[in-house]
């Protein structure tokens, strides 16, 4: 028997380590990797909230189906900007490229 | 039920090291599998909770294809290490993880002021007598199962089912085995059914994020960008500039010059 | 003739001036535009004549159908109680005062049936010619009144307007804007017949309006005029006229509204429904108004305070039209126009309709008797200070202005002390003889400038043969000369030579308006002399001319009035006073003018021509020079004995006939005018003839208060007064300014002092109004100037240098680099998550 909260915890840290790896980290894969897991951690989260919820019934489940099939979408074409962005750049260097600024 | 406990620590403590290890692998190959390596402890934690399904597809989709994808990306291109021009990249370092821990502060704060307190909530298992909040689970699966639209075949007779509930799930016999939440056929069911539209949308959007992935990647047109860059229309349409010959119209113009200079270097650099 | 005839060609008096004015202004547009005289080509300067003549056509018109009108209303029988017999009158005042309650109500029903009964047979209503707004129940109707109060005005507004329509023909011979003149002036007839025509306060005051207007298209006839003298320049006089007319009218609308709002008050609610009056706007009837008013005034609901606001206000607006004190600055500076112009502004239109417009309204102002106080003191202090004032002006308009101004307040005096019939008695005749004192004073202009004018082909053709024979080997040069000396002598008479100097002739130039340059004109334009002579003494009140007999007529119940009110003993003598001194200025000018030794304005161009010819010659360098060689001026009549080869003669001549006739025909109305109104202390009840006409408009404010009776006696002593008071006025000017003996005029501006300032500066209104009105509000105006630059502006810019600031500090977050945005993401969750479980109320532990 495991407490609901353990899972919450769980995918609190999970989070945390993304949101901290996102900050840090200068490589654009390892950054997207980092959102990867955040997402994962919400995942988790998704699921215990509908194990301990009967009211929502299989929400949670379809949610996170909904979250994978998007994370899925989300690599193609995040990995296609990436591949473009070195095109143009030479580099995939998050720090390097301040594109947004125009 | 320390068992269950017991394997919930293995797994989440696992995750979690390898995701730290993750965050601070310098190559990004090694953070991969550390990525893998989390994603796999993860599907365990799922299979704890009593989603089958989701587990499989966090091996299939997550495992097997994203991080796969990474990898391919990651062949392709060499990372060469530059220096940084993000003047804010101090502060991103040395805050983030502030930032981060401050996060988890919060939700530890929430988690345990709500009513998911370690001890308040009593933990969770699927089919425990003893758990309210499962019985209700468990209801909530009857309730599905019987509602459910009889399925039947071209001769008109029912499929599937039990005595109780004749033709309710192809190929499942509620009678014999136990319906879980996380079943697929059930998760099946609820997605053609109550998230019929989300599950059309969720299709399209994988459509369009191939057709997207392809456009985006192919390789551009040579002179594609040469006469309206975004930049180009960007400044072109600042209406309101300052008043000729003032101080900040000198500034301005220094600036400009300054990007043109970067401009052209980029250019030469192409 | 029936009244229904009536009814059916009522419309035509100011429609056909209308048309007038319109097909005129079409003419124009089409085919003339504004080009010079001589650059017409046949055709045009036929149109040019052409609407000329229309303009006439139209008035005469218009004059036919007003005095078929006026006859038709002279034969229909008095209306009962068009003269209230003192018994009548004496139970009326008892109900109004209220004394007996139990006498009034039974008297009330009696009164009001009387009244109700007999028709006026003298009074026909057109109630709608067409409808101006129809919109469901929302209709606003123009309709006619026709009484003998309008017929008179009718009548009186035609006839100045035609003479003035015949004598700009000459006047303006050579104007540019001919037929824009002609243009205007019927469309200012056409203001003034509606004005007078109306049966509704709201068409009163629209056409009041419509007048004002009028008035200051034609005050700015002239309007790229340049230089006048000193005098204040058309775009300036006729924006004076309006804005100092638009605080008049500001009053005036209000008393409408507040009129408006009554009627629709319970006051004019009972009334409708008692007359079965369905439409809004017919609440503004004059027949409505007054009859609902004074059934309230009897049965109190109407308090007396309200009806003085309401006829104050109105009165305000009389006091703009009709120039009185203070806002009488305006009709001086309307001298700008073109003279004929102010012939029809002064003798019949514009400003009569102040006077017109009390008088219509008598019903309300007679039954406020502190309204009617307030409007004789206002009377008798403009004409005070319009006598007072025209004693000492240069300028013949000005002295013709301040007598208008006078005379309104002789007017309003007369209204004020319910003497209706002698207020308009003394319009009427004042018409007369103001019209033909102006049109006088537009003929002697003429012939002024005429005379001037000639005088400088002389200079130019002398100047010309002098210099041919000075440099008689050098003709471009002798050309030369001869323009350049022509022109200075041309520039120094129309605008002097030194705008420093002391000298008003040097600093001004030569004024052909000022009396000065005046003198002795009666041998060159004998009719005009005659008639303005005539004018004249029917201004000065000379005994058994028109002006006497209606003077005497308001000095005469001012007079009878001081047993009700003893200030009106106060006013009769201010009053006669103010007639001496109108006997004193009005032959002042005449005597200047016409009589006298000398015609003075040879001198004066030979003065101006020699000043300016000096100063050239020094310039050009001529030596020996003696501009007497060129030219020397004399007088054309005086000097013909000694006439010699080197004088140039110069003479005014009489002008065409088409601008004498006009001249003629008011000298001969300004004596005759006097008799269809003789005193009837002394020819009788009922043989009055104009006030047993002019009664009936006037029947409800009678009632209140019926003119006095006196015994002839008194009358005849009263007339003799006043004719021996206006003779020895004439005999004063003819001392001063006939005999010109030992400089009198100057000894006596010397004598009187800071008195002689304050007359010849006009009382200091203009100067009192620039201080407060100008001054002050420049001075406000410019602190709310740096108000809004500093405080306005400087918020406004603030706020942009403030954006401005804040983006050049704020655009540096724009790094572009997406991890800072994700930072600022970072932060954000944490804040709003913080933020919401703070907000959520929860115990952190």
């Amino acid at each position: 028997m495991i407490p609901v909260a353990w899972y919450l915890i769980l995918s609190g840290v999970l989070f945390a380590v993304g949101l901290a790896g996102v900050l840090v980290r200068r490589n654009v894969l390892v950054i997207f990797m980092c959102v990867e897991l955040m997402m994962n951690a919400v995942n988790i989260s998704l699921v215990a909230f509908a194990r301990s919820f009967t009211g929502v019934r299989f929400a949670g489940d379809a949610f996170v189906i909904f979250i994978i099939t998007v994370a899925a979408a989300e690599a193609a074409v995040g990995l296609a900007i990436i591949v473009s962005m070195a095109r143009q750049n030479d580099s995939i260097d998050a720090d390097q490229i301040d594109l947004l600024k125009d | 039920m320390v068992l269950e406990q017991l394997i919930f620590f293995v797994l989440a403590g696992v995750a979690t090291l390898s995701s730290i290890g993750m965050v601070l692998m310098k190559d990004p190959v090694h953070a991969a599998l550390l990525l893998v390596f989390t994603f796999f402890n993860l599907a365990g934690l799922y299979i704890l909770l009593g989603a089958e399904f989701i587990a499989a597809l966090q091996v299939l989709v997550y495992a097997g294809a994203i991080v796969v994808l990474f990898l391919f990306i990651m062949m392709l291109l060499q990372v060469r290490p530059g220096p940084s021009l993000n003047r804010l990249r101090f502060f991103q370092t040395g805050f983030g993880p502030v930032l981060a821990l401050l996060f988890l502060a919060e939700v530890l704060v929430v988690v345990f002021a709500s009513g998911f307190a370690l001890n308040g909530g009593k933990g969770f298992a699927p089919f425990d007598e003893n758990n309210k909040q499962a019985q209700q689970m468990a209801a909530s699966v009857k309730y599905v199962v019987e509602t459910a639209v009889p399925l039947k075949d071209a001769s008109g007779n029912t499929v599937g089912g039990s005595a109780a509930n004749p033709g309710i799930l192809p190929g499942l016999n509620t009678d014999k085995e136990p319906v879980t939440a996380g079943h697929p056929a059930l998760l099946g069911k609820e997605l053609y059914s109550t998230y019929l539209y989300p599950f059309e949308i969720a299709s399209l959007i994988l459509l369009i994020a191939a057709i997207g992935a392809i456009v985006i990647a192919r390789r551009q047109l040579s002179n594609d960008n040469e006469d309206d860059s975004p930049s180009k229309i960007g400044r072109g349409i600042s209406l309101a500039g300052p008043i000729p010959g003032s101080p900040q119209d000198l500034e301005t113009k220094k600036e400009d010059r300054l990007l043109e200079a970067a401009e052209r270097k980029l250019v030469m650099k192409k | 003739m029936t009244a229904k005839d009536i009814e059916s060609i009522l419309w035509l008096v100011p429609a056909i001036p209308l048309a007038a004015a319109l097909l005129n202004g079409l003419l124009g547009i089409v085919f003339l535009r504004s080009k010079a005289k001589k650059n017409l080509t046949p055709g045009q300067l036929t149109i040019r004549y052409a609407t000329s003549f229309i303009g006439i056509t139209a008035i005469v018109s218009a004059l036919v159908v007003s005095i078929i009108c006026l006859v038709f209303l002279i034969g229909q029988p008095a209306p009962k109680e068009a003269t209230a017999r003192p018994d009548e009158a004496k139970s009326a005042q008892l109900m109004t005062t209220g004394q007996a309650a139990s006498t009034a109500k039974l008297a009330a029903p009696d009164l009001q049936t009387a009244q109700a009964e007999p028709e006026n047979l003298r009074r026909v209503e057109v109630k709608e010619v067409y409808t101006w707004i129809a919109s469901g129940d929302f209709q606003i109707k123009v309709g006619f009144l026709l009484d003998p109060l309008t017929a008179m005005m009718l009548v009186v507004v035609n006839t100045i307007s035609l003479l003035v329509h015949i004598f700009s023909t000459g006047y303006m011979r050579d104007d540019n804007g001919f037929h824009r003149f002609y243009t205007y002036l019927p469309f200012f007839t056409f203001s003034m017949l509606m004005l007078v025509l109306a049966n509704n306060f709201l068409i009163l005051y629209v056409f009041w309006e419509a007048v004002g207007l009028s008035s200051y298209l034609l005050i700015g006839f002239w309007f790229s005029k340049k230089y006048d003298w000193g005098r204040l320049l058309p775009p300036a006089a006729n924006v004076k006229a309006f804005v100092v007319n638009r605080v008049g009218d500001f009053g005036f609308g209000l008393g409408i509204m507040w009129i408006f709002v009554t009627m629709l008050g319970n006051v004019g609610s009972d009334y409708a429904k008692a007359h079965n009056i369905t439409n809004g706007f017919d609440r503004l009837n004059y027949a409505n108004v007054f009859g609902a008013f004074n059934e309230a005034l009897k049965t109190n609901a109407l308090g007396q305070t309200t009806l003085t606001l309401i006829c104050l206000l109105l009165f305000m607006g009389a006091m703009g039209k009709s120039a009185q004190v203070p806002l009488h600055t305006w009709l001086p500076d309307a001298m700008a126009g073109p003279t004929p112009v102010s012939a029809l502004i002064h003798a019949a239109t514009m400003v009569t309709a102040g006077v017109y417009m009390v008088g219509r309204v008598s019903p309300l102002f007679g039954n406020s008797s502190s309204a009617m106080l307030i409007i004789s003191i206002i009377g008798i202090l403009t004409a005070f200070f319009g006598s007072t004032v025209g004693c000492t002006q240069k300028d013949i308009k000005a002295v013709m202005a301040y007598s208008t101004v006078s005379q309104l307040g002789y007017m309003f005096f007369a209204l004020g002390v319910f003497g209706w019939v002698a207020a308009f008695f003394h319009l009427m005749t004042h018409a007369f003889f103001k019209g033909l004192l102006f049109l006088g004073c537009g003929s002697v202009i003429h012939a002024n400038e005429e005379a001037i004018h000639e005088g400088f082909h002389e200079i130019k053709h002398n100047a010309e043969a002098w210099a041919k024979q000075r440099y008689p080997n050098d003709p471009a040069m002798a050309e030369e000369y001869a323009f350049e000396l022509f022109e200075a002598a041309e520039q120094a008479i129309e605008y002097g030579v030194d705008k420093n100097s002391k000298d008003e002739l040097l600093r001004m130039g030569l004024d052909p308006q000022s009396m000065d340059y005046m003198g002795n004109l009666f041998k060159g334009m004998p009719l005009t002399g005659f008639s303005m002579t005539i004018g004249a003494a029917a201004l000065a009140g000379i005994p058994l001319t028109a002006g006497f007999f209606s003077k005497d007529d308001i000095l005469g119940i001012t007079f009878s009035r001081g047993a009700d009110n003893g200030i009106n003993y106060v006013i009769y003598a201010i009053g006669l006073f103010a007639a001496f001194l109108t006997a004193f200025y009005s032959f002042r000018m005449i005597f200047s003018v016409f009589y006298g030794k000398d015609f003075r304005l040879p001198a004066a161009m030979n003065r101006l021509a020699y000043e300016g010819m000096n100063r050239k010659a020094a310039e050009l360098g001529i030596a020996n020079f003696n501009p007497r060689e060129i030219v020397n001026f004399v007088d054309g009549y005086a000097s013909k004995t000694e006439a010699a080869s080197s004088l140039t003669p110069i003479a005014v001549k009489e002008n065409t006939p088409n601008m004498s006739f006009p001249l003629l025909f008011l000298a001969f109305m300004s004596i005759a005018a006097g008799y269809i109104g003789l005193p009837t202390a002394i020819v009788g009840e009922g043989n009055n003839f104009f006030e047993s006409f002019m009664s009936s408009p006037f029947q409800t404010a009678l009632t209140v208060k019926p003119l006095p009776r006196e015994d002839a006696g008194t009358t005849i002593f009263l007339l003799i007064l006043s004719g021996l008071i206006a003779i020895a006025g004439v005999t004063l000017a003819f001392v001063m300014y006939h005999q010109r003996r030992a400089s009198l005029p100057e000894r006596a501006g010397q004598l009187s002092g800071p008195l002689y300032a304050v007359s010849r500066y006009k009382w200091f209104w203009d100067e009192l109004y620039n201080l407060i009105f100008i001054k002050a509000g420049l001075a406000f105006f410019n602190g709310l100037r740096l108000f809004d630059k500093y405080v306005i502006d400087g918020a406004v810019n603030g706020v942009g240098w403030l954006t401005r600031q804040s983006a050049q500090q704020l655009r540096k977050v724009q790094t572009g680099f997406f991890g800072n945005y994700a930072l600022y993401m970072a932060i954000g969750l944490v804040a709003v998550v913080g933020l919401f479980y703070v907000l959520s109320g929860n115990k952190i532990f």
